[in-house]
């Protein structure tokens, strides 16, 4: 789907649910999904104010946090680190809506 | 890791002594010895935080942890003949055991299991079950045990650990019950004992084997691991390619990855010389 203007729903934390996820594309889901335990999940919660804030599994197995910037163009979703103008990563998004998120990298 | 670097801004000593570590295993790396050529036995005590029956879990699922690591440690998993041929030489025997403390910190005699009561439903990964305060149970001198909490975690978390350095309260491993041992309330695919394979990993000081980045720029600060872009999950399928790994690709099947029990198999050579300049560093304390 084309997502130039940010749907509502992409406002909210997506988790990445990654036993759904197929060759080169990752799903992500509502924090709110029911999650089978895991060693660890990255989450991305995309804020309407256009700043990011990330979770991964850090050295030791605890969720490390960090902020960052996040924008739609086209098909792309940029998420750029707190100062720079250049995005750390950038994925196409396959398919959207208010319970999945499809992303590919490139 | 919010946790671990936090203490690394907040506590400098910590900082300091993990880079005294670091300078002490580059020298141990290039020497290619260990002080400890003998099996080192690991007194282990388990604090059991539970609020349900269920979490309560029993003294034989606490043994059957033990028995996985012991037969994890010392490389006599019967499943390491899975490793792929092209490192099955690498697959090494860390001679480090388990065994449950027999002595409590006064020198009385002791199971090594503790059933302590909460309220906590669940515990997030800042430690709080690490303390009575919070609803958990006050660690043992970590000079002389290992510390492993087992009780139910938030967020769908399997385990945390501290590396060696860090301050002595919070010192050991966490693990969920549900993930803890080989029988009882342990639920597939994390019915191995491998969550606490993985966790004393860290607590002897090893890190991922994708390196803690996500752009092929982080190491796990040993040589014979492939560098690998992102952590495995599940059952993958060999070769899994990437940081320009080919052909034989990311070394998913090592404890150190992140995929499920019956997937992760084995050490290697130099991640065992890193657990064992733990044993001759900041752990010489342990089983002596």
């Amino acid at each position: 789907m084309a997502v130039d203007t940010p749907r509502e729903w992409l406002h909210q934390e997506w988790v990445h649910s990654h036993e759904e996820d197929r060759d080169d594309e990752m799903v992500f889901r509502p924090a709110s999904f029911k999650f089978p335990p895991s060693r660890g999940r990255r989450s991305i919660d995309l804020r309407r104010d256009g700043t990011v804030g990330h979770a991964r599994p850090g050295p030791d197995d605890r969720r490390q946090r960090s902020a960052g910037r996040w924008e739609i163009d086209g098909h792309a979703l940029k998420l750029f680190p707190a100062t720079g103008k250049t995005p750390a990563e950038v994925y196409r998004i396959t398919s959207a809506s208010p319970d999945r998120l499809v992303l590919r990298s490139g | 890791m919010q946790v671990h670097h936090r203490l690394l801004e907040r506590d400098p000593e910590f900082r300091l002594r993990q880079a005294e570590l670091e300078r002490k295993i580059h020298n141990r790396l290039a020497a290619g010895t260990s002080v400890r050529q003998a099996v080192t036995t690991v007194p282990v005590v388990v604090h059991v935080v539970y609020k349900t029956a269920d979490e309560k879990i029993t003294a034989a699922q606490v043994k059957s942890q033990i028995a996985a690591l012991n037969k994890d440690y010392r490389a006599t998993n019967p499943d390491k003949s899975k490793v792929p041929s092209v490192w099955q030489g690498l697959v090494t025997d860390a001679r480090v055991q388990f065994a449950l403390a027999t002595r409590n910190p006064a020198g009385n005699k002791t199971s090594g299991i503790l059933y302590v009561r909460t309220t906590q439903a669940a515990f997030p990964d800042d430690d709080s079950v690490k303390a009575p305060a919070t609803g958990g149970s006050a660690g043992w001198p970590s000079a002389r045990y290992l510390n492993v909490w087992v009780c139910s975690l938030g967020d769908g978390l399997l385990g945390y650990a501290q590396f060696p350095g860090g301050p002595a309260k919070t010192d050991g491993i966490v693990i969920l019950n549900r993930a803890f041992g080989t029988t009882g309330t342990a639920t597939a695919p994390f019915r191995l004992g491998r969550t606490g394979t993985h966790e004393v990993g860290h607590w002897l000081n090893l890190r991922h084997i994708w390196g803690d980045t996500e752009d092929c720029s982080g190491t796990d600060f040993v040589a014979d691991t492939p560098n690998a872009q992102h952590p495995n999950y599940g059952k993958p399928r060999f070769p899994h390619v990437s940081c320009q790994n080919g052909p034989n690709g990311d070394m998913f099947m090592n404890y150190m990855d992140y995929v499920d029990d019956d997937a992760m198999l084995m050490f290697t050579a130099q991640q065992v010389v890193r657990m064992q300049a733990s044993l001759d560093g900041p752990r010489a304390t342990i089983g002596k």
